[in-house]
């Protein structure tokens, strides 16, 4: 899991490292009950203030992509995965469809973008 | 990367050398002392001196001149290995085998010529500081010249100036984590078997074995860090550091395909090119020390690693 914090950047310190995490959950890198680097450990690493973190994973948890119980840190929830696997599959079939129309995959990414 | 740097001519001379010296020892001996050698000669003696044991000499010459012959020409060719501290190895057992059976021999011929032959004890000292001699510095010499470990370059991470980075990677072992259990398991079941017939043997043989459980399964589950205070690898399970390493003493950073046959096999490695820690054949972080020694991590994702350390490095120089 890699995070990197701009203190330059437009988002906060917290959307940044609660941006980060949910990439690595999105990737695979971090799977269902991994747990995730104590809020300490992590702000020592990146050089933030300990609250910075915990108010990132709370927003995580608030999304349901981890899960925070006293004692135990915070470990990565099925619901999460389970969204992402979603979201994978949508693409996949969303691939298949094109390729059977004919879609090329340029036009494909025109029509996401246009989509909304 | 693994092409190896060719040795100077001082360097070659301090491998060769000692080799040529005990070659030529031993033969000059013999041939200045070994007409006047009967064929029975004392060769073994007591912790008095007294001799003991009594045998023709040349039997022991031939195999004493045959080592240093080959040490000799195992010298040589050295500087050509593909490893220099394999090679370096090598010639330090070589020598240190040389040495002793030259300087015993020397040794025994001359004290043969006297008319009550006696060798104390402490003369084997003699030996081994003559092996030690000869053997130290071409080895030294030779791990000296020995490439760093390879790894492939990697561009480091492409962030903002003053962006702060931090990579941080798992990597376990389900064999491990299987075969700490069943030693400790073993263990605990051997002391209990054995505990009523030597209760202390049993102790100390069931604590070796836990010991041995444990720490297998301290390296089944491990996490690399990589973070602006340098390169940590931590066991997951008991958090004892395994390696620190602070951005400080970190030259660059790579990564390369490791196998459990470069470090001589699994688990925690250590050796003249660093430390090792291999889980599995794969990817590895490989990170080069100031001074040409090594720190080596098997993790999957080693190329991000390395990336995001040559990032931390960057901005650390800057």
């Amino acid at each position: 899991m890699l995070i990197t914090v701009d203190p330059g950047a437009r988002a906060s310190l917290a959307e940044q490292v609660a941006a980060q995490v949910r990439h690595a959950i999105a990737r695979g890198e971090l799977r269902t009950g991994e747990r995730l680097p104590s809020a300490r450990d992590l702000a020592a690493a990146v050089d933030v203030n300990m609250h910075t973190v915990l108010r990132a994973y709370a927003q995580l948890q608030e999304d349901g992509l981890i899960e925070l119980r006293r004692g135990r840190g915070a470990t990565v929830l099925r619901s999460g995965n389970a969204s992402f696997d979603r979201l994978r599959a949508l693409v996949t079939e969303l691939r298949a469809q094109a390729e059977t129309l004919g879609v090329p995959l340029d036009d494909l990414y025109a029509m996401i973008k246009g989509a909304r | 990367m693994t092409t190896t740097r060719s040795m100077g001519t001082g360097p070659r001379v301090t491998v060769v050398a000692p080799g040529v010296v005990l070659t030529v020892a031993v033969l000059v001996v013999a041939g200045a002392v070994g007409p006047r050698l009967s064929d029975r000669v004392a060769t073994h003696f007591g912790a008095d001196g007294a001799p003991d044991g009594w045998s023709s000499p040349w039997p022991f010459f031939v195999i004493t001149a045959l080592v240093a012959v080959g040490a000799v020409v195992l010298a040589a060719l050295a500087p050509g290995f593909g490893d220099r501290r394999t090679a370096a190895m090598t010639v330090l057992v070589v020598y240190l085998l040389a040495g002793v059976l030259v300087s015993a021999w020397v040794l025994i011929a001359l004290v043969n010529t006297t008319d009550g032959p006696r060798m104390p004890w402490w003369w084997t000292l003699v030996f081994l500081a003559v092996a030690a001699a000869a053997a130290l510095p071409a080895a030294r010499v030779l791990a000296r010249s020995a490439p760093p470990v390879s790894a492939h370059d990697v561009a480091p991470l492409d962030v903002a100036p003053d962006a702060r980075v931090a990579w941080r990677a798992r990597i376990g072992s389900r064999w491990f984590a299987a075969l700490g259990v069943a030693v400790v398991v073993g263990g605990v079941w051997a002391t209990w078997l054995t505990a009523t017939e030597d209760a202390v043997g049993a102790v100390v043989s069931g604590v070796l074995l836990l010991l041995a459980g444990l720490s297998v399964l301290v390296l089944a589950r491990v996490e690399v860090t990589v973070d602006r205070r340098g390169m940590r690898l931590t066991s997951t399970w008991t958090r004892i550091p395994l390696m620190r390493v602070p951005l400080d003493r970190i030259a660059s950073a790579g990564w390369e395909d490791v196998s459990p046959g470069q470090w001589g096999g699994w688990g925690y490695r250590v050796s003249g090119r660093g430390i090792a820690y291999v889980l599995r054949s794969g990817p590895g972080l490989v990170v080069r020390l100031r001074g040409g020694r090594s720190r080596v991590v098997t993790v999957p994702d080693a190329e991000r690693g390395a990336a995001a350390l040559g990032a931390l490095l960057a901005a650390h120089g800057a």
